[in-house]
């Protein structure tokens, strides 16, 4: 055990910082900094930037263009990167296809779409909730029937995010409805443009437009496009929720969010009792800081396993604590509506209560807390 | 303390009720124009004021059940800004010259009144006339057709017309989608001054208080509503073969909810008796009590019900969502639950 990082990690973290500084373009950095939202096209500019010094995918191999980084110096990647003013770098094909496709994909499949996730090139969207099926996504509905090289996609999924700006999405589809739920269900890689996908966006309570639902009518994917063995998929996702879980505990978001408070406290008078809030809520920042390294660091050989969920539950109430000070913090201000703030909006202030309702999303996306507590209690606690 | 409610009083609270019931239903695209006219023929705009003004005598033992009805069915008709907050200073000056055909106007729905007070600049006595300079910033219904207009430190009320010469209007939607507006004055000439020095202090703050308490009784409406909603949603999802509301995780937490909205609105109907008997010595503490609880429970509510929706939850379309944007709203309008502590401290 040791306090302090060592010169390699901190010599690490001014190399990121001072490339940041150098590679951000004005406007990304502007849109981060006062919580905008930002689209497909925003994400896209910033993986290629990234992309050019060999930082967009540094979870994956070296061999896809990923860095070979320890999971330690990836989260001090990630951190800085935010801390820096960058926005996130993160999209479902980064996050989840890239790795399930090089645990799971053929040489062709790898050849064929790992490179242009990489460069930001093509976004893809996740296709596994169904209006009928969220926290229990076993019993999805979406079927798949072979009809010689092609599969016929019939279904409806929903809180796609990004469907209507992805060229491609991977979805979860019934291959086998006489099969136990969880054993009749493939993994499917689908082209956005086939004819008979219909995409119908959901605007969100804060006004984003980043959720869909997509209508599949006799969607014909080629079998090239199955990832794995057929009615294997179910593992293959699982696989991916656990990547999708560690990366939602959000301690990165949290920390910059926790300066941008800080920033907007030392440009107002505060009152002692919101500054007594803002250390408490510090010193779980500071406790949420050292679990994650803790994990890291403590067994670096070890899988992630379902001690994630307790991360991304006490992760997830950390940032909704965080956005909720920073609503307080702008105060009167908040009432503005951010699309129609007028026109003596303090711009520092507008997005507040916007990434406030935002916020509450953390909790619900990547297996709601309440699933995530059912694990925990399951699979750690032994209950 | 006694809670029951007088014969006319439930009359009253049950008219209220099925009014707001029948009549704004339709959650979208409703026209604001539409609502307005629909109190003003329920004669709620007439509600603050005495018989012999034209109104209908409401004590704020009334006002709170139209206050539940707005929060309950979301309505955005700005009945708080103009009937309740303008309303009061306008009774309260009724016989200074100008005034009744504010209140005419007012209860018959041909003009909005909306008040302001300056957050910069002063109201400035140049013999019988005076000038305006400064700005009014997130005025509620700042673009209605007259202001009365407080300075900074509530020793002056004056009347101005919203077209007034040197009134410039920058309007802006609210979070919850209600209409608001900035405002900065510029050498804007003014007949008379309505009220000022203590009277005027006095005025603002028996106004402000009762606007409070009934901003309590709004969130109180919306927060019910929203528990009932997703009482409604837990019994129909479902998940896992059973209906979410099956799993103790979400039931004990449902019941939490439930104890915060009767905190709440038992303390929100302390409070109104409290401004209802306006010489109690304890009123300022429990207004701020009322608002604390109220600040806390409107918050729990807002987050479960979201969660407690899911995804669905998230969405603009969802009513859960819809409450939640305008209990936060209340909540910023009210200030913090560390200001109503503050405030409690201070009375004691
Ligand atoms: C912003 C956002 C983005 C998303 N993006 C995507 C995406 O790109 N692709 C995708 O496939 N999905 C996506 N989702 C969907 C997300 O994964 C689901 O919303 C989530 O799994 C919950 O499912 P549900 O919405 O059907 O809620 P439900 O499952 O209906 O849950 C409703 C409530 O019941 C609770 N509940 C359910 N079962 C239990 C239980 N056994 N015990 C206790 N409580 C329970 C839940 O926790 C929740 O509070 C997104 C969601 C959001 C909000």
């Amino acid at each position: 055990m040791r306090l302090t990082l060592n010169q390699d990690e901190l010599d690490f973290r001014s190399i990121v910082d001072d490339w940041v500084q150098k590679n951000l373009p004005d406007d990304l950095r502007q849109m981060a900094r006062l919580g905008e939202h930002l689209t497909r096209k925003e994400f896209s500019r910033w993986c290629a930037i990234l992309d050019s010094n060999g930082w967009s995918v540094p979870a994956w191999p070296k061999e896809y263009g990923g860095t070979g980084w320890s999971p330690l110096r990836r989260h001090l990647f990630e951190e800085q990167l935010l801390l820096s003013g960058a926005p996130r770098n993160t999209s479902a094909g980064i996050a989840m296809l890239g790795p399930i496709l090089i645990a799971f994909g053929t040489q062709d499949q790898k050849n064929k779409y790992l490179p242009s996730i990489r460069r930001g090139e093509t976004f893809w969207a996740q296709g596994f909730s169904e209006p009928g099926s969220g926290s229990d996504l076993a019993s999805l509905r979406t079927s798949a029937i072979r009809d010689g090289s092609h599969f016929i996609v019939n279904g409806h999924k929903i809180w796609t995010s990004y469907a209507q700006s992805s060229e491609m999405m991977f979805a979860l589809v019934r291959t086998n409805p006489e099969a136990k739920p969880q054993s009749g269900i493939s993994f499917l890689l689908i082209d956005m443009a086939s004819p008979g996908i219909k995409v119908r966006p959901i605007r969100t309570l804060d006004g984003g437009t980043d959720l869909n639902e997509v209508f599949l009518d006799d969607v014909r994917v080629p079998v090239d496009n199955l990832i794995g063995e057929i009615d294997r998929g179910w593992d293959y996702a699982k696989h991916l929720l656990g990547f999708e879980r560690t990366g939602i505990a959000g301690v990165a978001v949290s920390k910059q969010q926790f300066f941008r408070l800080k920033r907007l406290m030392s440009e107002r008078s505060i009152s002692p009792a919101f500054r007594h809030k803002v250390a408490r809520t510090e010193i779980d920042l500071l406790g949420m800081d050292a679990l994650i390294l803790r994990t890291l660091t403590e067994n670096p050989a070890s899988r992630p396993g379902p001690e994630a969920s307790m991360l991304k539950i006490q992760g997830t109430r950390l940032r909704q604590t965080i956005q909720h000070l920073l609503m307080e913090l702008a105060g009167p201000e908040g009432l503005r509506n951010a699309e129609d703030p007028g026109d003596y909006v303090e711009r520092d202030l507008q997005w507040l209560a916007a990434n406030y309702l935002d916020s509450r999303k953390v909790s619900i996306y990547g297996g709601t807390n309440e699933i995530q507590a059912n694990v925990v209690a399951k699979a750690v606690l032994g209950l | 303390m006694d809670f029951s409610l007088s014969p006319d009083q439930i009359l009253f609270r049950d008219s209220v009720d099925r009014f707001f019931n029948e009549t704004f239903t339709k959650e979208d695209g409703r026209d604001k124009a539409v609502d307005w006219q629909a109190l003003v023929d329920m004669g709620l705009t007439a509600a603050p004021f005495p018989d012999s003004m034209g109104g209908t005598g409401a004590n704020t033992i009334h006002l709170m059940f139209v206050a539940n009805g707005i929060g309950r069915t979301l309505t955005t008709a700005p009945f708080l800004p103009c009937v309740v907050m303008a309303g009061h200073i306008l009774r309260d000056c009724a016989n200074v010259p100008g005034i009744q055909p504010l209140i005419e106007a007012l209860t018959n729905g041909t003009r909005k009144i909306a008040f302001a007070e300056l957050s910069s600049g002063s109201i400035t006595q140049t013999g019988t006339s005076s000038i305006v300079s400064g700005e009014a910033r997130l005025v509620l219904e700042g673009s209605a057709d007259v202001l009365i207009l407080a300075s900074a430190n509530h020793d002056k009320l004056v009347i101005i017309e919203g077209k007034a010469k040197g009134v410039t209007c920058s309007p802006f939607t609210t979070l919850d989608k209600r209409e608001a507006a900035d405002l900065i004055f510029s050498n804007v000439a003014v007949n008379s001054i309505i009220a000022e020095g203590h009277q005027a202090q006095q005025m603002i703050a028996r106004a402000q208080r009762t606007m409070k308490a009934l901003l309590c009784a709004e969130a109180c409406g919306a927060m019910q509503a929203t528990l009932e909603l997703t009482l409604d949603y837990v019994r129909t999802r479902k998940q896992f073969g059973r209906p979410i509301g099956s799993f103790q995780a979400l039931q004990h937490r449902l019941v939490d909810m439930r104890i915060a909205y009767d905190l709440a609105d038992t303390q929100t109907r302390v409070a109104i008796m409290a401004v209802e008997e306006a010489d109690s010595p304890t009123i300022v503490r429990l207004c701020a009590a009322a608002h604390a609880q109220v600040v806390k429970a409107a918050r729990l509510i807002a987050e479960e019900a979201i969660q407690m929706h899911g995804g669905m939850g998230m969405t603009e379309e969802c009513r859960a969502g819809k409450f939640a944007k305008r209990l936060i709203t209340l909540s910023i309008l009210l200030g913090s639950e560390d200001s109503a502590i503050e405030n409690f401290l201070l009375s004691a």
